[in-house]
């Protein structure tokens, strides 16, 4: 029974919560795409033909888009036009075509002012085709597969597909690196400087008495609102990013150890006395072995708000990491690589406080403070 | 007692407790001599101060008034000469039973000598074998038998020990006494013990110290000179115990 606990019931948690998650999502879905759709295709010339085609597959409107500099504007302004008026699913080219660059900005700036997601759908056509009817049978491609949705919330499987996708690139790779690298460069740093410094606290009366009011003023300020100012003085970079991470956990981590030391048994205290140990040999000695589960307890604690803040952290001034990769996905319309970056930021979260949990419990027990 | 042996000098000592909505006074002229080699226990109802003069006489706490001295110093605060053993165990609970009761030999001591001095320690108190031990392994008795232990292996002069047996169950504080009072044979130490409990301070002291209740003085001094071991039920302990409970202001009927 305790092994079927161990196993299978989170298994069955996680399957469920899936369940309810695709729940969510079916639940809230449109029941069908009634919207019209907008597509393009680029022909070799310089010119490129739009498509409009209703829910039912008539075309509403064809023309030819001339993609010169001279024209730019005005083709800007036509599609502009056709977008506020159809509020259509845009659907695109492939980006390899020579004329699909200057489509694809006039597109985009005519996206920005109404929104909605923009796709770039292969569709097997020989070349030398029409371009008109290249973007007729795009546009009723779309339609048929119902490929394009209006932006929705994404289900389980889509983040999934998204997930493995972006590992395959390796894309997801290089953003983990980026955030575990900023959370433990920061931590480390708040460990180093935050352990020492509550220890002293907690020994010091007056030390405590000087500092207390700044920490616990300095304390309650989420670490966010120091971006602004980190990045200003301290550039856009990964150093802001880190110095949050700093801030997120060395609060935690040094008023937790002023506290547990404070609150170190009177009898340790008067017996280390009693056999003349005092000063550094106390600290090392009785006040860090006393001190360590509460210690550790905090670490653990102040890592996991460090992975909080680091997401939040890296949505402004960095261009990799999680955080960075949920914002630039919703930026994309793509909320199937949000919610797969939502996954990997739990799981790799999940996996730290594991980690960091087993060494707690490994520390202790090497002490033989194992706490039932 | 003849005041030239004399290894503890309390004399007149006051100690008062700031507190609202009036200051406490707990000890109210003291005055008591713990002769060399001498087991003492000073017995007074709950709340009385007892545990208050024996933090003042270990050095833990100051006294407003009045002199505390240990082979004529006066004490300003503990120290390794007189090891205090406390009401539940202070032995840390990171470090197993062989490195707690190396806990107060100098650092500097060479590490066979440490060895030797713990194995020692750990016979004497009957915990061979579990040297390895972490105190969450013991059970409440071998916890202080290892507090024991630890106080006896920086070889002090003076024990003082503050309901040593209070966190213990019933049957394991009978066999405890028996224990100390062995281990006090064997070492010769001086003892200074705090209690409630008559039947224990009978047991194992040479004089037995009563106190009044708040603000506290020494009421009697009974001696005690029976010869070890000691039957609990014998007829002098119970009539000593019956005149120390007078002394407390208690019938011991029910």
């Amino acid at each position: 029974m305790e092994r079927i606990g161990g196993v299978v019931l989170p298994v069955v948690g996680i399957a469920a919560f899936l369940l309810a998650w695709q729940g969510v999502v079916c639940a809230t879905r449109p029941a069908s795409v009634q919207r019209v759709t907008l597509a393009f295709s680029a022909a070799r010339d310089g010119t490129a033909s739009a498509v409009v085609l209703d829910a039912r597959g008539d075309s509403l409107l064809c023309e030819r888009l001339s993609l010169d500099s001279t024209a730019t504007e005005s083709e800007a302004a036509r599609l502009r036009t056709w977008i506020g008026t159809y509020q259509p699913t845009l659907v695109g080219m492939p980006p390899s075509d020579a004329a699909s660059g200057g489509l694809r900005s006039l597109a985009d700036r005519a996206r920005r002012e109404f929104g909605g997601g923009m796709e770039e759908i292969e569709v097997a056509s020989p070349p030398g085709d029409d371009p008109c009817l290249e973007a007729t049978r795009r546009a009723t491609f779309v339609q048929q597969a119902r490929i394009l949705r209006p932006a929705w919330l994404p289900g389980p499987l889509e983040a999934f597909r998204a997930l493995a996708a972006m590992a395959q690139t390796g894309e997801l790779l290089r953003h983990v690196v980026a955030s575990v690298f900023r959370v433990a460069t920061g931590f480390t740093l708040a460990v180093v400087l935050g352990i020492p410094l509550g220890l002293a606290l907690g020994s010091f009366a007056w030390l405590n008495a000087l500092a207390n009011a700044v920490i616990q003023m300095l304390r309650p300020i989420s670490p966010i609102a120091w971006l602004p100012v980190a990045t200003l003085a301290l550039g856009g970079g990964d150093l802001a990013a880190i110095f949050l991470i700093f801030l997120a956990s060395f609060f935690p981590v040094t008023v937790s150890t002023a506290a547990a030391v404070a609150t170190i048994d009177l009898k340790y205290r008067r017996s280390a006395m009693n056999f003349g140990v005092r000063g550094v040999d106390f600290a090392r000695r009785v006040m860090v072995p006393a001190t360590l589960p509460a210690i550790l307890t905090s670490m653990r604690i102040g890592v996991g708000i460090a992975w909080l803040v680091v997401v939040a952290a890296e949505m402004l001034g960095v261009e990799s990491g999680l955080g960075y990769l949920v914002l630039d996905a919703r930026n994309q319309l793509r909320y199937d690589r949000v919610a797969a970056a939502m996954i990997v930021i739990g799981a790799i979260g999940f996996l730290i406080d594991f980690v960091v949990r087993r060494f707690e419990r490994a520390e202790l027990d090497r002490r033989g403070m194992r706490q039932r | 007692m003849n005041g030239t042996d004399a290894r503890i000098v309390v004399r007149g000592v006051q100690k008062t407790f700031p507190a609202q909505p009036r200051a406490i006074a707990v000890l109210d002229g003291i005055d008591l001599e713990v002769g060399n080699g001498e087991f003492v226990a000073i017995v007074g109802p709950s709340g009385c101060g007892k545990t208050t003069l024996l933090n003042c006489i270990a050095g833990f706490e100051r006294v407003d008034d009045g002199t505390i001295e240990v082979d004529g110093v006066p004490v300003a605060g503990p120290s390794p000469r007189r090891v205090f053993v406390f009401q539940d165990p202070a032995i840390f609970p990171w470090l197993n039973v062989g490195e707690n009761i190396a806990f107060g030999l100098p650092r500097t001591m060479a590490a066979t000598d440490r060895r030797a001095i713990v194995e020692r320690y750990v016979d004497l108190v009957g915990l061979k074998g579990f040297e390895d031990a972490y105190p969450n392994q013991l059970s409440g008795g071998m916890k202080q038998r290892v507090e024991y232990a630890r106080a006896l292996a920086v070889d002090p002069d003076v024990l003082y020990l503050d309901e040593p047996f209070g966190a213990l169950d019933a049957l394991t504080r009978h066999e405890m006494r028996r224990e100390i009072a062995r281990i006090r044979r064997a070492t010769g130490k001086t003892c200074l013990l705090v209690t409630h409990d008559v039947e224990e301070a009978c047991e194992l002291a040479d004089r037995i110290a009563v106190m009044s209740p708040r603000p506290a003085k020494i009421r009697e001094v009974f001696d005690n000179a029976l010869p070890h071991p000691r039957d609990p039920d014998g007829e002098d302990l119970r009539a000593l115990r019956v005149r120390i409970f007078a002394a407390l202001g208690s019938d011991r009927r029910v």
